[in-house]
Protein backbone atom coordinates (compact mmCIF):
# COMPACT_ATOMS: atom_id res chain seq x y z
CA UNK A 1 0.00 0.00 0.00
CA UNK A 2 1.22 3.12 -1.39
CA UNK A 3 0.77 6.99 -1.36
CA UNK A 4 -3.01 7.80 -3.71
CA UNK A 5 -3.51 3.61 -3.69
CA UNK A 6 -7.20 3.13 -3.70
CA UNK A 7 -8.30 0.84 -0.75
CA UNK A 8 -11.64 -0.94 0.43
CA UNK A 9 -11.78 -0.40 4.32
CA UNK A 10 -14.42 -3.02 6.32
CA UNK A 11 -14.98 -1.94 9.27
CA UNK A 12 -17.49 -2.33 11.83
CA UNK A 13 -20.43 0.15 13.02
CA UNK A 14 -22.29 -0.66 16.29
CA UNK A 15 -21.36 -4.15 15.74
CA UNK A 16 -22.58 -3.70 11.77
CA UNK A 17 -19.64 -4.44 9.10
CA UNK A 18 -19.70 -1.19 6.23
CA UNK A 19 -17.42 -1.06 3.40
CA UNK A 20 -15.84 1.75 2.46
CA UNK A 21 -13.74 3.75 -0.26
CA UNK A 22 -10.89 5.17 0.68
CA UNK A 23 -7.17 6.72 -0.45
CA UNK A 24 -3.74 6.16 1.08
CA UNK A 25 -2.75 9.58 1.63
CA UNK A 26 0.39 8.93 3.64
CA UNK A 27 2.24 5.56 4.05
CA UNK A 28 5.35 4.65 6.51
CA UNK A 29 6.37 1.39 8.21
CA UNK A 30 3.55 0.68 10.62
CA UNK A 31 1.19 3.41 10.06
CA UNK A 32 -1.08 4.44 6.92
CA UNK A 33 -2.94 7.41 6.61
CA UNK A 34 -6.07 7.26 4.76
CA UNK A 35 -8.67 9.51 3.37
CA UNK A 36 -12.51 8.04 3.42
CA UNK A 37 -14.40 8.58 0.40
CA UNK A 38 -17.56 9.05 3.16
CA UNK A 39 -17.04 10.08 6.37
CA UNK A 40 -17.56 7.10 8.88
CA UNK A 41 -17.20 7.62 12.80
CA UNK A 42 -14.70 5.02 13.57
CA UNK A 43 -13.47 4.89 17.13
CA UNK A 44 -10.09 4.84 18.08
CA UNK A 45 -9.32 1.28 19.04
CA UNK A 46 -11.82 -0.47 16.65
CA UNK A 47 -9.73 -3.09 14.02
CA UNK A 48 -10.22 -2.57 10.22
CA UNK A 49 -9.63 -4.55 7.44
CA UNK A 50 -7.59 -3.12 4.21
CA UNK A 51 -7.75 -4.43 1.23
CA UNK A 52 -5.94 -3.64 -2.40
CA UNK A 53 -6.96 -5.41 -5.34
CA UNK A 54 -4.30 -4.78 -8.04
CA UNK A 55 -4.63 -6.12 -11.30
CA UNK A 56 -2.21 -9.25 -10.87
CA UNK A 57 -2.50 -9.67 -6.73
CA UNK A 58 -4.48 -8.46 -4.07
CA UNK A 59 -3.07 -7.07 -0.44
CA UNK A 60 -4.84 -7.16 2.82
CA UNK A 61 -4.06 -5.99 6.48
CA UNK A 62 -5.65 -5.42 9.65
CA UNK A 63 -5.34 -2.10 11.21
CA UNK A 64 -6.39 -0.18 14.61
CA UNK A 65 -7.41 2.86 14.44
CA UNK A 66 -4.89 5.29 16.15
CA UNK A 67 -6.76 8.96 15.78
CA UNK A 68 -8.81 10.82 13.66
CA UNK A 69 -6.71 14.18 11.79
CA UNK A 70 -9.54 16.77 10.91
CA UNK A 71 -12.79 15.45 9.34
CA UNK A 72 -11.74 13.09 6.52
CA UNK A 73 -8.08 11.53 7.22
CA UNK A 74 -8.02 9.24 9.59
CA UNK A 75 -4.86 7.43 10.78
CA UNK A 76 -4.49 3.47 11.18
CA UNK A 77 -1.79 0.94 13.23
CA UNK A 78 -1.38 -1.58 10.77
CA UNK A 79 -0.82 -5.02 12.87
CA UNK A 80 1.68 -7.32 12.76
CA UNK A 81 1.14 -10.32 10.37
CA UNK A 82 2.19 -14.12 12.05
CA UNK A 83 5.06 -15.74 11.07
CA UNK B 1 9.27 -38.37 13.39
CA UNK B 2 6.68 -39.50 15.18
CA UNK B 3 6.03 -43.42 14.79
CA UNK B 4 3.09 -45.45 15.14
CA UNK B 5 2.05 -48.81 14.31
CA UNK B 6 0.24 -50.48 11.46
CA UNK B 7 -2.04 -52.06 14.72
CA UNK B 8 -3.80 -48.71 15.58
CA UNK B 9 -5.08 -48.54 12.24
CA UNK B 10 -6.86 -51.82 12.78
CA UNK B 11 -10.23 -52.11 10.93
CA UNK B 12 -9.55 -48.64 9.08
CA UNK B 13 -9.26 -48.69 5.35
CA UNK B 14 -5.51 -47.57 4.05
CA UNK B 15 -4.50 -47.09 0.82
CA UNK B 16 -1.79 -49.43 -1.17
CA UNK B 17 0.27 -48.33 -3.84
CA UNK B 18 3.52 -49.64 -5.61
CA UNK B 19 6.16 -46.90 -5.47
CA UNK B 20 6.07 -44.40 -8.26
CA UNK B 21 2.46 -45.83 -9.58
CA UNK B 22 -0.24 -43.47 -9.67
CA UNK B 23 -3.09 -46.38 -9.12
CA UNK B 24 -3.91 -46.61 -5.50
CA UNK B 25 -5.45 -49.66 -3.50
CA UNK B 26 -8.28 -49.30 -0.94
CA UNK B 27 -7.62 -52.10 1.49
CA UNK B 28 -8.51 -52.88 5.49
CA UNK B 29 -6.48 -53.85 7.84
CA UNK B 30 -7.52 -56.68 9.47
CA UNK B 31 -5.11 -57.84 11.79
CA UNK B 32 -1.35 -56.84 13.02
CA UNK B 33 1.30 -58.06 15.31
CA UNK B 34 4.81 -59.00 15.99
CA UNK B 35 6.25 -59.28 12.46
CA UNK B 36 2.81 -59.55 9.96
CA UNK B 37 -0.14 -57.74 9.28
CA UNK B 38 -3.21 -58.81 7.42
CA UNK B 39 -4.73 -56.62 4.82
CA UNK B 40 -8.05 -57.54 3.23
CA UNK B 41 -9.11 -56.09 -0.41
CA UNK B 42 -11.42 -53.61 -0.34
CA UNK B 43 -12.93 -53.77 -4.11
CA UNK B 44 -12.03 -56.49 -7.01
CA UNK B 45 -9.73 -54.38 -8.48
CA UNK B 46 -7.70 -54.14 -5.21
CA UNK B 47 -8.10 -58.10 -4.63
CA UNK B 48 -6.69 -58.19 -8.20
CA UNK B 49 -3.65 -56.29 -7.61
CA UNK B 50 -3.02 -58.38 -4.36
CA UNK B 51 -3.06 -61.48 -6.06
CA UNK B 52 -0.58 -59.94 -8.82
CA UNK B 53 2.29 -59.04 -6.16
CA UNK B 54 5.11 -61.30 -5.45
CA UNK B 55 6.92 -62.13 -1.98
CA UNK B 56 9.05 -59.29 -1.50
CA UNK B 57 7.77 -56.20 -3.59
CA UNK B 58 7.67 -52.67 -1.92
CA UNK B 59 4.17 -51.13 -1.45
CA UNK B 60 3.69 -47.62 -0.58
CA UNK B 61 1.07 -47.08 2.71
CA UNK B 62 -0.55 -43.74 3.34
CA UNK B 63 -4.14 -43.91 6.16
CA UNK B 64 -5.46 -40.48 7.07
CA UNK B 65 -5.69 -39.68 10.94
CA UNK B 66 -8.14 -36.86 12.19
CA UNK B 67 -5.00 -34.54 12.38
CA UNK B 68 -2.51 -35.74 10.01
CA UNK B 69 -0.92 -38.67 8.09
CA UNK B 70 0.68 -41.82 8.69
CA UNK B 71 2.58 -43.42 5.95
CA UNK B 72 5.02 -46.38 5.56
CA UNK B 73 6.95 -48.98 2.71
CA UNK B 74 5.45 -52.65 3.43
CA UNK B 75 7.17 -55.61 1.97
CA UNK B 76 4.68 -58.44 0.65
CA UNK B 77 4.94 -61.80 2.48
CA UNK B 78 2.33 -63.45 0.58
CA UNK B 79 -1.23 -63.13 -1.11
CA UNK B 80 -3.60 -65.88 0.62
CA UNK B 81 -6.00 -66.40 -2.43
CA UNK B 82 -8.38 -68.77 -0.12
CA UNK B 83 -8.77 -65.93 2.67
CA UNK B 84 -8.65 -63.36 0.28
CA UNK B 85 -5.70 -61.73 3.09
CA UNK B 86 -2.61 -60.09 1.97
CA UNK B 87 0.18 -60.79 4.80
CA UNK B 88 2.98 -58.11 4.40
CA UNK B 89 5.53 -57.58 7.25
CA UNK B 90 4.68 -54.71 10.23
CA UNK B 91 7.11 -52.19 10.32
CA UNK B 92 6.74 -48.78 12.62
CA UNK B 93 4.75 -46.22 10.18
CA UNK B 94 6.02 -42.42 10.54
CA UNK B 95 3.39 -39.75 11.29
CA UNK B 96 2.67 -36.15 9.02
CA UNK B 97 1.31 -33.65 10.92
CA UNK B 98 -0.74 -31.83 8.52
CA UNK B 99 -1.33 -28.62 10.31
CA UNK B 100 -0.66 -26.57 13.16
CA UNK B 101 -3.81 -26.30 14.85
CA UNK B 102 -6.72 -28.89 15.13
CA UNK B 103 -9.75 -28.64 12.87
CA UNK B 104 -13.62 -28.61 13.73
CA UNK B 105 -16.15 -29.13 11.36
CA UNK B 106 -18.54 -25.93 11.57
CA UNK B 107 -20.92 -24.22 9.64
CA UNK B 108 -20.66 -20.32 10.49
CA UNK B 109 -21.71 -17.62 8.78
CA UNK B 110 -18.72 -15.44 7.57
CA UNK B 111 -18.73 -12.47 5.26
CA UNK B 112 -16.27 -12.45 2.11
CA UNK B 113 -14.92 -9.33 1.07
CA UNK B 114 -14.40 -9.28 -2.70
CA UNK B 115 -13.50 -6.61 -5.45
CA UNK B 116 -16.28 -5.24 -7.42
CA UNK B 117 -15.42 -2.04 -9.58
CA UNK B 118 -18.96 -1.19 -9.63
CA UNK B 119 -19.35 -0.27 -6.44
CA UNK B 120 -18.06 3.17 -5.19
CA UNK B 121 -15.92 1.43 -2.27
CA UNK B 122 -13.86 -0.65 -4.74
CA UNK B 123 -15.46 -4.00 -2.85
CA UNK B 124 -18.52 -5.70 -1.39
CA UNK B 125 -19.20 -8.34 0.98
CA UNK B 126 -20.11 -11.76 0.33
CA UNK B 127 -22.25 -14.36 2.56
CA UNK B 128 -20.64 -17.49 2.64
CA UNK B 129 -20.87 -20.63 5.37
CA UNK B 130 -17.38 -22.43 6.93
CA UNK B 131 -17.01 -26.10 6.55
CA UNK B 132 -14.45 -26.38 8.90
CA UNK B 133 -12.46 -23.68 11.33
CA UNK B 134 -9.11 -24.19 12.95
CA UNK B 135 -7.30 -21.83 14.98
CA UNK B 136 -5.06 -21.24 12.10
CA UNK B 137 -7.79 -21.17 9.02
CA UNK B 138 -10.93 -22.14 7.78
CA UNK B 139 -12.47 -23.52 4.45
CA UNK B 140 -15.44 -21.91 3.52
CA UNK B 141 -18.50 -22.21 0.60
CA UNK B 142 -19.07 -18.98 -1.16
CA UNK B 143 -21.23 -18.52 -4.19
CA UNK B 144 -20.97 -15.83 -7.19
CA UNK B 145 -17.38 -15.76 -6.13
CA UNK B 146 -14.13 -17.36 -6.63
CA UNK B 147 -10.43 -17.39 -5.27
CA UNK B 148 -6.79 -18.17 -6.35
CA UNK B 149 -4.50 -19.69 -4.54
CA UNK B 150 -2.66 -17.15 -3.06
CA UNK B 151 -5.28 -14.78 -3.17
CA UNK B 152 -5.58 -12.21 0.12
CA UNK B 153 -9.16 -12.46 1.35
CA UNK B 154 -10.71 -10.52 4.08
CA UNK B 155 -13.03 -12.19 6.39
CA UNK B 156 -15.27 -11.49 8.77
CA UNK B 157 -16.62 -14.76 10.94
CA UNK B 158 -19.56 -14.38 12.63
CA UNK B 159 -18.71 -16.26 15.89
CA UNK B 160 -21.73 -16.91 18.59
CA UNK B 161 -20.02 -14.65 20.74
CA UNK B 162 -18.80 -11.37 18.33
CA UNK B 163 -18.06 -10.67 14.24
CA UNK B 164 -14.09 -11.39 13.79
CA UNK B 165 -11.92 -9.83 11.59
CA UNK B 166 -9.52 -11.73 9.74
CA UNK B 167 -6.79 -11.66 6.78
CA UNK B 168 -6.18 -14.75 5.19
CA UNK B 169 -4.44 -16.15 2.28
CA UNK B 170 -5.90 -18.58 0.21
CA UNK B 171 -4.31 -22.11 -0.26
CA UNK B 172 -7.05 -23.49 -3.22
CA UNK B 173 -10.12 -24.73 -4.03
CA UNK B 174 -11.54 -27.53 -1.65
CA UNK B 175 -11.03 -30.87 -2.99
CA UNK B 176 -14.10 -32.50 -2.19
CA UNK B 177 -16.68 -29.66 -1.72
CA UNK B 178 -17.54 -26.92 -4.78
CA UNK B 179 -17.65 -23.78 -4.97
CA UNK B 180 -15.43 -23.94 -1.64
CA UNK B 181 -11.85 -22.84 -0.97
CA UNK B 182 -9.55 -23.40 2.01
CA UNK B 183 -7.62 -20.48 3.81
CA UNK B 184 -4.84 -19.79 6.19
CA UNK B 185 -5.38 -16.82 8.44
CA UNK B 186 -2.36 -13.99 8.05
CA UNK B 187 -3.89 -11.66 10.73
CA UNK B 188 -6.03 -11.38 13.54
CA UNK B 189 -6.07 -9.41 16.38
CA UNK B 190 -4.90 -10.78 19.82
CA UNK B 191 -8.33 -10.38 21.51
CA UNK B 192 -10.70 -11.91 18.62
CA UNK B 193 -7.90 -14.68 18.99
CA UNK B 194 -9.20 -15.90 21.95
CA UNK B 195 -12.89 -15.23 21.07
CA UNK B 196 -12.13 -17.78 18.10
CA UNK B 197 -10.33 -19.65 20.41
CA UNK B 198 -13.45 -20.10 22.71
CA UNK B 199 -15.83 -20.71 19.64
CA UNK B 200 -13.69 -24.00 19.11
CA UNK B 201 -13.50 -25.17 22.08
CA UNK B 202 -17.47 -24.17 22.96
CA UNK B 203 -17.61 -26.47 19.35
CA UNK B 204 -15.67 -29.29 20.67
CA UNK B 205 -17.62 -29.92 23.88
CA UNK B 206 -20.47 -29.60 21.80
CA UNK B 207 -19.52 -32.15 19.97
CA UNK B 208 -17.84 -34.49 22.40
CA UNK B 209 -21.31 -34.24 24.64
CA UNK B 210 -23.35 -35.38 21.27
CA UNK B 211 -20.96 -38.37 20.71
CA UNK B 212 -21.63 -39.21 24.34
CA UNK B 213 -24.98 -39.05 24.02
CA UNK B 214 -25.22 -40.94 21.12
CA UNK B 215 -22.85 -43.74 22.86
CA UNK B 216 -25.78 -43.65 25.89
CA UNK B 217 -29.12 -43.69 24.20
CA UNK B 218 -27.42 -47.09 22.17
Amino acid sequence: MRADDRLSLLALAEGEPIVRGATVVQRDQHMVHVAMDDLVPLPVGNVVALLRVGASSSEASLAVVSESLGTAITALRLLERRR
Amino acid sequence: MDRREIYSLTGSIVRIALPDSGSVMLFSVESAANSMAVMRPCSVESKRFAASLEPGTKLHLTAGASDGVLHGTLTVARWSSAQRMLVVDNPPLEYTQRRDAFRVPAAMAVDVMVADLDSPAGARLVRGVTVDLSQGGLAFTVGGASFDMGDAVVLLLHTERQPVLIVARVLGAHPDVRSTFRVRFEQINAFEQTVLAGELRRREVAKVSTSRSAVAAR
